[in-house]
């Protein structure tokens, strides 16, 4: 039994460690008053506002199907150090290994040297097969037809590779100097100065291309001094393609929406002639900063003045309120805590059945209720973070129905022990509380994408939202729970059998029986309350088509998903009512219930049809199918205790 | 009767119905996969019986979703409504059953009474009437011919049922020719995912004449013949229902979301125009515009890669449904049952631990 204590804390512990920060090793470059500043920088990406220590962690979790990265020194950092060094610098930056490759056949198609399997490389590694890389995600991006999945993985590596060269460009135009010291038509244009900045050039777009159109009109005789102007002109050119990667200057009109890069600034100025806004003051604050990367005191006063300029600017479109709580709820780690918190939860109330303390019932259960309020309330507090960030209900996406559904299942898990104090359920949500959190991680890494995207037109609705969206997960929720319940039960039966077989066990049976009963009734309970909420929820997903398309329902999988999971609860109900089948049969029918919601819940969108297929995840699948064997698996050894007990199965009152 | 009605109002017939639409409902389910929403329904949901290929090998008879849910209405009507002693413990289920009731027939009356098309207006345009979604007819008209040309229409509810062998002739006093129509296909492959109906057609110059063969295909270009010099041409189309009002758009607006290519908004500016009184109004997703009994919703919109000046369409949806409102009521209806229900349950739940606790 302690070895199986031994093995469950270990298991555990690993558990929480694929999710842990990045630990602190060696000295780091960027000091924390500097990420701080840069960590709350808004920007806009995906069509929202958003801190760029949110954009670097998503950034570099897609790359690097991780939120930390280990440099060529093999120290490692955050996302946003990861950034700023992509930024500041590039060169460096190029030889960290980031880039995952999750089948090495990806490199034998770029004819590259190949590590193990599934393995990290850095750019400068994959840079020589550059070429070769583009032309094939070209060729298979313009390929009619489904891809396979090695085509998908070149396709992935080279938008990375890609967007890595994007970040590493950005600040290009800010570490160019233009020479205007050979010639001296630029005297009169930028008196004094042999060299000059892109801000200097912009500045002074109008006067360039008039002297350029002036010049062109005697191009005989003046004709070095036209290539000079010229030469300018085309490298400003230049420039202006490089700094697109991300949306970083807010414009003074909010009817404008869309925030500008480095590069529709210099467009806007140089290239189409329009004088230079007052937005380029963040291009110059870019210039300074890129100037003084080697000297982290200037960089750091610097970083303060142009977090100042950017968050007043955004500030006054109305665009910053909700920065500093995204940087919070990212920062706090919330949802990270939490999954610690039911982890050790889980491990104390579980070594509570394993030795029952002999004194102090009541301060125990007060204790094992906080232990699992306490990761509950952090989950919770997460949630309704995400929520006033989005200004939207609290489950919008595939990723927050898993954490909503763990909250569910949390507390109401923490009302029955309230209300019966059986530990057990308690217990049991705990456990759900680590899946719950542990599949929210995993999905995240695996899509490796914003978690709080743009919302798709259909659903910007916040009473359906509200309403549908949050009543079915609830009855998602609960339903799971009774499912995990009834795990419990059946695995009673087993151990009981197993005991009776080996006349082994401390507990009398009359007192097993009764534990056993009380479980199966609570089953029962949370059963109904589980229907009461998927009856409601969809139902109210009908009347939002009949409200948005027009018809109550359509036959649509997720619809239908929703349908099946009402239709078998009834059945289980009527089936108990019935007298037709015992606390057993329940309890199977229960857990199979669990297998029902999950494919309304993941398994539908595998389809990949329908109105519903938002959330299409390739990896699921595997999950998905190990997940059901493991279930048919548990109903199956829980129906072979049925025979010889048929006799007690009486049904509960 | 007595052995009828027992069975009818069994919770052995209830759970037997409950798993089987619950099989209907994932067979239809994995049925779209390959052969789409429309086939999915009208195989598995909207019929009477049904033969499902098991792995594409054993043929298992199985009885329709019509008739399950049909059946479903009976058992629930028997079982949970009438058979059940009236009493306040069972106010809430009583309720509970009540709601699905209303909801079944709710949806008997959406399925055959509800009339749903769609209208689609360029900026500027206007429309007195919809085109139907499930409906079709023919027009025969003559072309080539200056000034008004009256058009011959055949009803949907002749010629469809001109399918397996069953062939119909059609004549119009005006018309030099007999149309005879045969092998109706309610579902011919139109493109990779779109099913339309499909019906052969010969012409057949009166009183003598060589026959012509054309294949009509519905939301295509429509057939065209020369019968005694005289052009016409045959369509099979939508069938189009009149709206008690006019309705114009006046403008189509397509948000983005910032710097993507992301769908914010969808939305037709329109004037409703009724006994010449105009009135603006403002559809978009999630809010239709109701009037009169009809309901008008943004559905899509066109044409596909249009640039920033280009001149937009805006298809509308249009449903008149007498049971719109019934969903709602029911559901209304299944929150108080189901609340009260589990209310009394929890509360007996807890004085009885309390009575366990002090005994």
């Amino acid at each position: 039994m302690m070895r199986a204590a031994r093995l469950l804390i270990l298991i555990m512990l690993s558990l929480s460690a694929a999710w842990a920060p990045a630990a602190d090793a060696g000295e780091r470059r960027w000091n924390d008053e500097t990420l701080k500043l840069f960590a709350a920088l808004p920007v806009q990406d995906e069509g929202r506002i958003k801190p760029l220590d949110t954009y670097a962690r998503f950034k570099l979790l897609k790359l690097n199907g991780r939120r930390s990265f280990r440099d060529a020194d093999g120290r490692s950092g955050s996302a946003l150090e990861w950034l700023l060094d992509c930024l500041f610098f590039p060169e460096q930056a190029a030889r960290y290994e980031t880039f995952v490759v999750d089948n090495s056949e990806v490199l034998v198609a770029l004819e590259l040297p190949e590590k193990s399997r599934r393995d990290r490389y850095s750019y400068e590694e994959l840079a020589p097969a550059r070429e070769r890389l583009y032309e094939l995600a070209s060729r298979y991006g313009a390929k009619e037809g489904p891809r396979s999945l090695l085509e998908n993985q070149v396709i992935n590596l080279a938008n990375n590779v890609h967007d890595f060269e994007l970040l590493a460009s950005y600040l290009d135009f800010a570490r160019h100097k233009f020479d205007v010291g050979g010639s001296d038509i630029f005297k009169s244009i930028f008196p004094g100065k042999s060299e000059v900045r892109t801000t200097d050039v912009i500045a002074k777009a109008p006067e360039l291309a008039e002297t350029f159109v002036e010049l062109n009109k005697d191009s005989e005789n003046r004709k070095s001094e036209l290539d000079a102007v010229g030469r300018i002109i085309h490298e400003a050119d230049q420039l202006a393609g490089t700094a697109a990667a991300i949306r970083m200057v807010p414009l003074p009109n909010p009817e404008q929406a869309e925030w500008a890069t480095p590069s529709d600034i210099i467009q806007l100025t140089f290239v189409r002639n329009v004088p230079m806004p007052p937005q380029a003051e963040i291009l110059g604050h870019l210039e300074t900063l890129a100037d003084a990367r080697d000297n982290p005191g200037v960089f750091l006063e610097q970083a303060r003045q142009f977090h100042q300029t950017l968050t007043a600017m955004a500030a006054a479109r109305g665009e910053y309120e909700k920065i500093p709580l995204e940087v919070l709820f990212y920062r706090g780690q919330f949802l990270y805590y939490a999954l610690v918190l039911y982890i050790l939860s889980f491990l104390l109330i579980a070594f509570q059945w394993l030795r029952s303390p002999k004194s102090g019932a009541a301060l125990w259960r007060a204790a094992n209720l906080a232990l699992v309020a306490l990761p509950t309330i952090l989950l919770i507090a997460g949630i309704a973070m995400r929520s006033i960030i989005r200004g939207r209900p609290p489950v919008t996406t595939l990723y927050e129905t898993i954490l909503f559904c763990t909250a569910v299942a949390a507390v109401v898990s923490l009302f029955i022990e309230f209300i019966n104090r059986q530990r057990i359920v308690l217990a049991v949500g705990a456990l759900l509380g680590v899946a719950g959190m542990f599949l929210a991680n995993k999905y995240e890494v695996h899509e490796g994408a914003d978690t709080m995207p743009s919302m798709v037109a259909v659903l910007d609705t916040n009473f359906w939202l509200a309403t549908h969206v949050t009543t079915i997960a609830i009855g998602y929720g609960a339903g799971l729970l009774a499912s995990a319940m009834a795990h419990v039960y059946v695995f009673g039966r087993l151990g009981n059998k197993i005991r009776r077989i080996g006349r082994i066990g401390r507990i009398g049976p009359i007192e097993i029986e009764e534990r056993q009963r009380a479980l199966a009734r609570t089953v029962y309970g949370v059963l109904c309350f589980s229907l009461l909420f998927s009856v409601l929820g969809t139902v109210l997903g009908g009347i939002w088509a009949n409200e948005s398309w027009g018809r109550f329902w359509g036959w649509d999988p997720k619809e239908n998903g929703a349908l099946m999971i009402v239709l078998w609860q009834l059945a289980i109900l009527h089936a108990r009512r019935g007298g037709i089948i015992g606390d057993l049969g329940v309890n199977l029918a229960v857990i199979a219930g669990g297998l029902v919601i999950a494919f309304s819940w993941f398994g539908v969108n595998l389809l990949g049809i329908g109105l519903h297929s938002y959330g299409f995840t390739s990896g699921t699948f595997a999950a998905l199918a190990g997940f059901y064997a493991m279930e048919g698996i548990v109903i199956v050894l829980g129906a072979i205790t049925r025979r010889q007990r048929s006799t007690e199965g009486q049904k509960s009152p | 009767m007595r052995k009828a009605f027992r069975v009818m109002s069994s919770y052995e017939l209830s759970c037997v119905l409950f798993l089987l639409l619950f099989v209907l409902t994932l067979l239809g389910t994995l049925y779209q996969v390959e052969h789409g929403l429309y086939q999915a329904q009208q195989k598995y949901f909207a019929s009477f019986f049904l033969i499902h290929w098991f792995l594409g090998v054993l043929p298992i008879p199985l009885p329709g979703g019509y008739l399950v849910m049909g059946l479903t209405f009976v058992s629930l009507l028997l079982g949970g409504v009438i058979r059940p002693r009236k009493d306040w413990r069972r106010l809430g289920i009583l309720l509970g059953h009540i709601g699905i009731l209303m909801l079944l027939a709710g949806a008997f009356v959406g399925y055959h009474y509800a009339q749903s098309g769609s209208v689609t207006l360029y900026e500027g345009e206007s429309a007195s009437e919809f085109s139907s979604e499930r409906d079709w007819e023919i027009g025969v008209r003559e072309t080539g011919t200056a000034g008004p040309v009256t058009e011959y229409i055949i009803d949907g509810s002749d010629f469809q049922p001109l399918h397996g062998g069953r062939s119909g002739t059609f004549y119009f006093a005006a018309i030099p020719f007999e149309l005879m129509l045969t092998g109706y296909d309610p579902a011919a492959p139109a493109t990779q995912e779109v099913v339309l109906p499909v019906i052969h057609a010969a012409v057949l110059p009166k009183p003598t004449g060589t026959a012509q063969e054309v294949v009509l295909r519905a939301d295509s270009e429509p057939a065209r013949v020369d019968v005694e010099g005289k052009s016409y041409a045959i369509e099979l189309r939508r069938g189009r229902w009149p709206l008690p009002f006019m309705i114009r758009l006046d403008k189509f607006t397509r948000e983005l979301h910032p710097g993507t290519n992301q769908p914010k908004l969808f939305r037709s500016d329109v004037t409703k125009i009724e006994d010449g009184i105009e009135q603006p109004a403002r559809i978009s997703m999630n809010e239709p515009l109701r009037h009169n009994g009809y309901t008008l919703y943004q559905s899509s919109w066109g044409p596909a890669g249009a640039g920033p000046n280009d001149r937009l369409y805006s298809t509308l949806a249009v449903v008149r449904n007498p049971a719109d409102k019934l969903p709602l009521w029911s559901c209304l209806v299944i929150t108080l049952g189901l609340t009260v229900h589990l209310g009394q349950k929890l509360l007996r739940y807890l004085l009885a631990q309390r009575v366990k606790a002090e005994a």
